[in-house]
C-alpha cells in the first residue's frame, strides 16, 4: 500500500511536471487557442457564442474557457487543464491498481508523455485534449463499481460530443460492450441511465442557447457547417493511411502506437480474458483517429495537410489498449517479468527523451516573434478600445484581443474558411458583413498581410477585400521592419 | 534442411530477390557516388589506376568491384549486388535453422528489408552496402564450424577495410570475443590466421598499386585525406545524438533498432538457462557473444560518430546511407538474443511474436510503398538540356570534356564513355572544407591538364564558385577559367554553363 501511495506520489508529480511545460509563460500561441482564449472571455463579456462569434466546433470548449478565464485568466485554464490531467492520472492509476496490473503506473503514464508531446499536441487547451481527459474517465468509469455508473457513461458521452464531436465515435465500442456485457442491471436500465446521462448535458446547452436566441445558429455553425463542408473534401484512402504513418512517426507516436497495436492483436489470438473489452479497445483507439478520416485537411493550396494535433486523442487510446491487454491478456508477455521489461522501456524511452528534449528546450511566450512583433508593440503604445483592431488571416495576432481586452468588430474572428473552400461565401455577403462592421465601428486598425490575399480561394472576394482594404486603410510604417501587417484607417479629408 | 526449411528458404531468396530488383537499372535512382564509381570501374577497364589517375579517398575495393560490374554489361553491378544478397540471406536463414529459432526466417527478411529500405540506402552499389555484406559473412564464418574459420575471419576484415576503413570497428568486438573463445587452436595460432586471411586481400592490393607506382597515392589519399581531414570537423555529442535519432527515425530502422537494443541489454540481464544449444554450448554461454553484439551495434555508425558532416555550408548534413551497416548489427544482436538467451522470455515462440510483427511491419510497409511508387529510368539518356544536346553534337572524345561541382551532369563521362582530363573528378573537398589545397596546389594541377589535354570544354556554374571555402582557391581558379575559357551562349540558354577553350 506504500509503494502504491510512494508510485501515485511519483505519477502525480510527473504529471505536474509535464503538464509545467506549457504553463502561461511558456505556451506558445497557436491561432485554435488565442480563438478559444478570445471566446472565453467574450463570454465573461456577454458575448453569445455562434450569434456574436462565428465557429464550428461545439459549445463545451468556449465555456471551459469562460471558466478559466474568470478563474484567473491564463493560469486559471492552465490550472483546470494540469488538475485534469492530474486527475486522469489518479483514477487511471486507481483503475491499474484494481485489476491487478503488472506496472501500473506504466498506461498512467505512457498517457501523461503522450498527451504532453509537444511534436503532436502543440500547446494546452484545445478540444481533443479535452476528449482525451474524457476518453480515460469514460473507461474508468466503466471498469468502476458505482452504481452510477451508466448514468455517468451517458454524461461523458456528452461531454464528449459537445466537446468535439469526431471524437464520439471512439466511445462507441465501449458503449457497446457495456450495453452487451452480462450485468445485474437490465439492458433497457442501461439505455435509459446513458440516455439520461446524455440529456443532463444536452439539456442545459440547448436551453442556453434557445434564451439567449441562438439556437440556430449553434446548429448551423457547430453541426451543419461541419457535415455539409469541413467533412466533405475528399482524400483517398492512400493517402489517409501515408498521413497517419507520417504523423504517428514525426510525433513520436510511432512506437507507442505500434507496440500496443501488435500487443493487442497478439492477445486477441492468444487465451486472455475479457477479449471483448480488448476488441473495444482496439476499436476505440483506431477509432479515435476518425478526425483524419473525416476531413480532408487540404489547406487550399491543394496540397494535403496534417493536423499533428488531431492524434491527440490516441494518448488516451493507446493507455486504455495497454491496459486492457496488460490486464486480462494471461498468457502473453507481459507476465513474464523479462519479456514485459523491454516493451516497457520500448514504450516509454523515446518519449521520455522527446519530453526532456522539450523540457530542456523551452522557449518563453515573451519571445514569440509574434508577441514581439513591431505591429503588436505599436499597438502597445496606441492601445485601442473595443472594435478598434481587427485581425484578419493573420492567426496568431488574434492573442492581440485577448491581451488588450478589446471585443473583435466583426464576429468573423476565425477567417479560415475564404482560403479553403472555393464555395465558401460564393456572392461575397459574409465579407460584406465584415467590411460593414469594421465602417460601422469606425475600426481603427487592422492587421492583415496584403500579400497573402492571394490565398482566397474566391477571386471576387479577394478583389472585394482588397479594394475595401486599400480604399480605407493605409498601412503604418513599422521600425525596423521592411513591410507592416497594420493598417491603419485613413483620416477623413 | 527439412523440407519445410526449404521451402522457407526458397520463399526468402524469392523475397530477397524482389527486394534487390527494386534497384535494377531500369529503376535504380541516379545517385552521384555510385555513377562515380561506377566511372572509376570503367576507366580502371581502361587502364587508369585508383588515387593516381583519379582522386578519391575510399579504399580501393570499390573500384575493383566497379570494374568487374561494368565488364559484366549493364546489369553486372545490380548482379554482384544482388548475388551478395542472397548468399548472406541463404547463408543466415541456414544459420538461423542451425540454432533453431522459432521463426528462422525472420531475421534474414529483417536484414534485407533494413538493407533495401530506400529511406536508407539511396539505391545500390555503395562501399557501406558491400561491407555489410561483408560483416554478416564474418559473422556467419564465425558461428560456423568451417576449419579454415579464423583464416576466412581475417580475409572477410581485409575485405571489409579495404571496402570501407571505418566499418572494420565493428568486427573488434567479435575479435576480442574470439580471443577469449575456448577452441582447439591456441590464440597465437588463431591470430596467425587471421593475419594471413588479412594479407590475402591486402597483398594482391599492394602488389598491384606498387607494380604501378601508385602505392604513395594510395596511401595519401584513401587513408592520410581521411585521418587528417575527412574526419576532423568537430560536432557536440548531442548533435550527435539527435543526428543518429533523426536518422534512425526518418529511415524507419528506429524500431528494429530500439528493439534490438532493449532485447540485448535485457538478455545480458536475464538469468541463462542451461539449456545446451545445438552446438552443444551452454545456452547462457552466449552472453559474450551478446554483449559484443551490442558493442557492434553502436560502433556500426561509425561514420556518424567520426565525421562532423558538415556540408560546407555550416549546416549538419545527416548522410542517410552511412547508416546502412546498422543492418548487419541489428540481426546479429538480435540472432545473439534469440540464440543464445536462455530466458524463455526471448525465446519462446508465442513470445517472440509480437517482437516479430514490430520488427517487420513498418518496413514492410516501407518496402511496399517503394515498390509501388518506383520511377522508371533511361540509363544512357539522363543528362539532357541545352548543354548535353550541344556537347552531342559535337562527337567528344576523351579528355575534351571537364565538369566541375555538377554531380547530375557527371554522368556524361560513363554515358558517353569519355575519359575526365584531371584526376579530380570528385571535387567536393573545396566545397567543404576551407584548409583543403590551401596553396591551390591540386586547382592548378586541374589547370594544367585541361592545358595539356587541350580540354575544349568545361562545364561550369559560375554561382558555384561561391561554393569554393577557401577565398584564395575561388580566386585562382575564376581567375584561371577568365583567361583561358570563354562562356558560351547556346540556343534556348543564353547564359549557359559551357565554357570553350579560347582560342591559342
Amino acid at each position: 500500500m506504500k509503494t502504491s501511495r510512494y508510485t501515485l506520489l511519483f505519477l502525480m508529480a510527473a504529471s505536474l511536471v509535464l503538464s509545467a511545460f506549457y504553463c502561461p509563460p511558456f505556451d506558445l500561441g497557436i491561432s485554435d487557442k488565442e480563438i478559444f482564449t478570445y471566446t472565453g472571455w467574450a463570454i465573461s463579456k456577454g458575448l453569445v457564442p455562434y450569434r456574436d462569434f462565428v465557429d464550428h466546433k461545439p459549445p463545451l470548449i468556449y465555456f471551459v474557457h469562460f471558466a478559466g478565464i474568470a478563474s484567473g485568466g491564463p493560469w486559471g485554464l492552465w490550472v483546470i487543464n494540469a488538475g485534469l490531467a492530474l486527475l486522469a492520472t489518479a483514477l487511471f492509476f486507481h483503475c491499474c491498481r484494481r485489476h491487478d496490473t503488472p506496472f501500473p503506473w506504466l498506461p498512467p503514464l505512457l498517457f501523461n508523455l503522450m498527451l504532453r508531446d509537444n511534436l503532436i499536441s502543440e500547446g494546452i487547451n484545445m478540444t481533443r485534449e479535452y476528449t482525451a481527459f474524457l476518453y480515460l474517465f469514460f473507461f474508468c468509469t466503466l471498469r468502476s463499481r458505482t452504481r452510477y455508473r451508466h448514468f455517468l457513461l451517458g454524461l461523458l458521452t456528452g461531454l464528449t460530443f459537445f466537446m468535439q464531436q469526431d471524437q464520439a465515435p471512439a466511445l462507441i465500442p465501449f458503449l457497446f460492450y457495456a450495453l452487451f456485457t452480462i450485468d445485474p442491471v437490465p439492458a433497457g436500465r442501461r439505455i435509459a441511465w446513458l440516455t439520461a446521462g446524455f440529456l443532463s448535458i444536452l439539456l442545459p446547452l440547448v436551453t442556453w442557447f434557445a434564451l439567449h436566441h441562438a439556437l440556430g445558429d449553434l446548429w448551423r455553425q457547430a453541426f451543419l457547417f461541419n457535415w455539409q463542408t469541413y467533412t466533405t473534401q475528399r482524400k483517398s484512402f492512400g493517402d489517409h493511411f501515408r498521413s497517419v504513418k507520417r504523423v504517428l512517426d514525426n510525433g513520436n507516436y510511432e512506437i507507442a502506437f505500434m507496440v500496443s497495436l501488435v500487443l493487442g492483436f497478439t492477445a486477441l489470438i492468444g487465451r486472455s480474458r475479457k477479449k471483448g473489452l480488448i476488441v473495444a479497445a482496439l476499436a476505440g483507439m483506431l477509432l479515435t483517429m476518425t478526425p483524419e478520416f473525416l476531413g480532408g485537411r487540404w489547406n487550399g493550396f491543394d496540397s494535403a495537410i496534417d493536423y499533428i494535433y488531431y492524434f491527440l486523442p490516441l494518448s488516451a487510446g493507446i493507455a486504455v489498449l495497454l491496459f486492457t491487454v496488460l490486464a486480462f491478456d494471461d498468457e502473453n508477455i507481459v507476465h513474464r517479468p523479462m519479456a514485459r521489461l523491454p516493451l516497457v522501456v520500448l514504450l516509454c524511452a523515446s518519449l521520455t527523451y522527446t519530453a526532456f528534449q522539450h523540457g530542456s528546450h523551452l522557449l518563453r511566450r515573451s519571445d514569440d516573434p509574434v508577441i514581439n512583433s513591431p505591429e503588436l508593440n505599436y499597438l502597445r503604445q496606441h492601445r485601442p478600445d473595443n472594435f478598434q483592431l481587427y485581425v484578419f488571416q493573420q492567426d496568431d495576432y488574434i492573442a492581440a484581443y485577448y491581451e488588450f481586452h478589446i471585443l473583435s468588430p466583426s464576429r468573423f474572428i476565425y477567417q479560415h474558411f475564404w482560403s479553403w473552400y472555393d464555395n465558401w461565401d460564393p456572392d461575397g455577403s459574409q465579407l460584406r458583413t465584415v467590411c460593414d462592421d469594421l465602417g460601422r465601428h469606425h475600426t481603427t486598425y487592422i492587421i492583415t498581410d496584403a500579400d497573402r490575399t492571394p490565398s482566397f480561394r474566391n477571386p471576387r472576394n479577394r478583389t472585394l477585400w482588397l479594394s475595401f482594404l486599400t480604399s480605407h486603410y493605409e498601412p503604418v510604417p513599422m521600425p525596423d521592419s521592411h513591410r507592416s501587417l497594420l493598417w491603419k484607417i485613413k483620416s477623413q479629408p | 534442411m527439412t523440407k519445410k526449411q526449404s521451402y522457407g528458404l526458397l520463399i526468402l531468396l524469392g523475397v530477397s530477390l524482389a527486394l534487390s530488383a527494386m534497384y535494377c537499372p531500369p529503376v535504380n535512382p541516379a545517385y552521384e557516388d555510385t555513377e562515380f564509381f561506377r566511372y572509376c570501374g570503367w576507366a580502371l577497364l581502361r587502364g587508369q589506376v585508383p588515387y593516381r589517375d583519379f582522386f578519391d579517398h575510399k579504399p580501393p575495393l570499390i573500384y575493383f568491384f566497379n570494374a568487374a560490374g561494368v565488364a559484366l554489361g549493364h546489369w553486372g553491378l545490380w548482379m554482384i549486388t544482388t548475388s551478395f544478397a542472397l548468399v548472406v540471406t541463404g547463408l543466415f536463414y541456414r544459420l538461423c535453422c542451425r540454432y533453431r529459432l522459432p521463426y528462422p526466417w525472420v531475421l534474414p527478411l529483417l536484414f534485407n528489408l533494413m538493407l533495401r529500405d530506400n529511406l536508407i540506402s539511396n539505391g545500390i552499389n555503395f562501399t557501406r552496402e558491400y561491407s555489410t555484406y561483408f560483416v554478416m559473412l564474418f559473422f556467419l564464418v564465425m558461428m560456423g564450424r568451417s576449419r579454415a574459420r579464423h583464416l576466412l575471419l581475417g580475409f572477410f576484415a581485409g575485405l571489409v577495410f579495404f571496402m570501407q576503413q571505418e566499418q572494420l570497428l565493428i568486427l573488434a568486438p567479435f575479435f576480442i570475443c574470439l580471443l577469449w573463445e575456448k577452441d582447439g587452436q591456441s590464440v597465437r595460432i588463431r591470430l596467425l590466421h587471421w593475419a594471413a586471411g588479412f594479407c590475402l586481400v591486402a597483398l594482391p592490393l599492394i602488389g598491384f598499386f606498387a607494380a604501378r607506382r601508385s602505392l604513395g597515392f594510395f596511401w595519401t589519399d584513401a587513408y592520410l585525406v581521411n585521418l587528417n581531414t575527412y574526419i576532423r570537423e568537430y560536432k557536440s555529442p548531442g548533435d550527435h545524438f539527435r543526428a543518429v535519432k533523426y536518422i534512425l527515425d526518418a529511415g524507419n530502422y528506429e524500431i528494429p533498432f530500439m528493439l534490438a537494443l532493449i532485447l540485448g541489454i535485457s538478455a545480458l540481464l536475464s538469468r541463462g538457462s542451461q539449456t545446451p544449444s545445438p552446438e552443444g554450448r551452454a545456452r547462457n554461454g552466449g552472453k559474450p557473444l551478446v554483449l559484443a553484439s551490442l558493442f557492434a551495434l553502436p560502433l556500426s555508425m561509425a561514420a556518424e560518430w567520426m565525421g562532423g558532416r558538415l556540408a560546407g555550408t555550416a549546416v549538419f548534413k545527416d548522410v542517410m546511407g552511412y547508416f546502412l551497416p546498422v543492418s548487419a548489427s541489428v540481426c546479429i544482436l538480435l540472432f545473439s538474443v534469440f540464440a543464445f538467451s536462455g530466458d524463455p522470455a526471448f525465446t519462446s515462440r508465442r513470445i517472440q511474436l509480437p517482437y516479430i510483427l514490430l520488427l517487420c511491419s513498418s518496413l514492410v510497409y516501407t518496402a511496399f510503398q517503394h515498390a509501388t511508387h518506383l520511377t522508371r529510368r533511361n540509363y544512357g539518356q539522363d543528362v539532357t538540356g541545352p548543354e548535353a544536346a550541344f556537347l552531342d553534337r559535337q562527337s567528344l572524345s576523351d579528355y575534351q570534356l571537364y565538369i566541375m561541382w555538377d554531380e547530375d551532369f557527371a554522368t556524361y563521362y560513363n554515358q558517353r564513355k569519355i575519359l575526365c582530363p584531371s584526376r579530380f573528378f570528385y571535387q567536393h573537398f573545396w566545397t567543404w572544407y576551407p584548409a583543403w589545397d590551401p596553396d591551390h596546389h591540386d586547382l592548378e594541377s586541374i589547370a594544367a591538364s585541361l592545358l595539356h589535354h587541350h580540354t575544349t570544354w568545361l562545364l561550369m556554374d559560375p554561382a558555384d564558385l561561391a561554393r569554393m571555402k577557401n577565398a584564395a582557391d575561388r580566386d585562382w581558379w575564376r581567375n584561371f577559367i577568365q583567361t583561358h575559357y570563354h562562356r558560351i551562349s547556346l540556343p534556348g540558354k543564353p547564359d549557359s554553363n559551357l565554357w570553350q577553350i579560347n582560342d591559342p
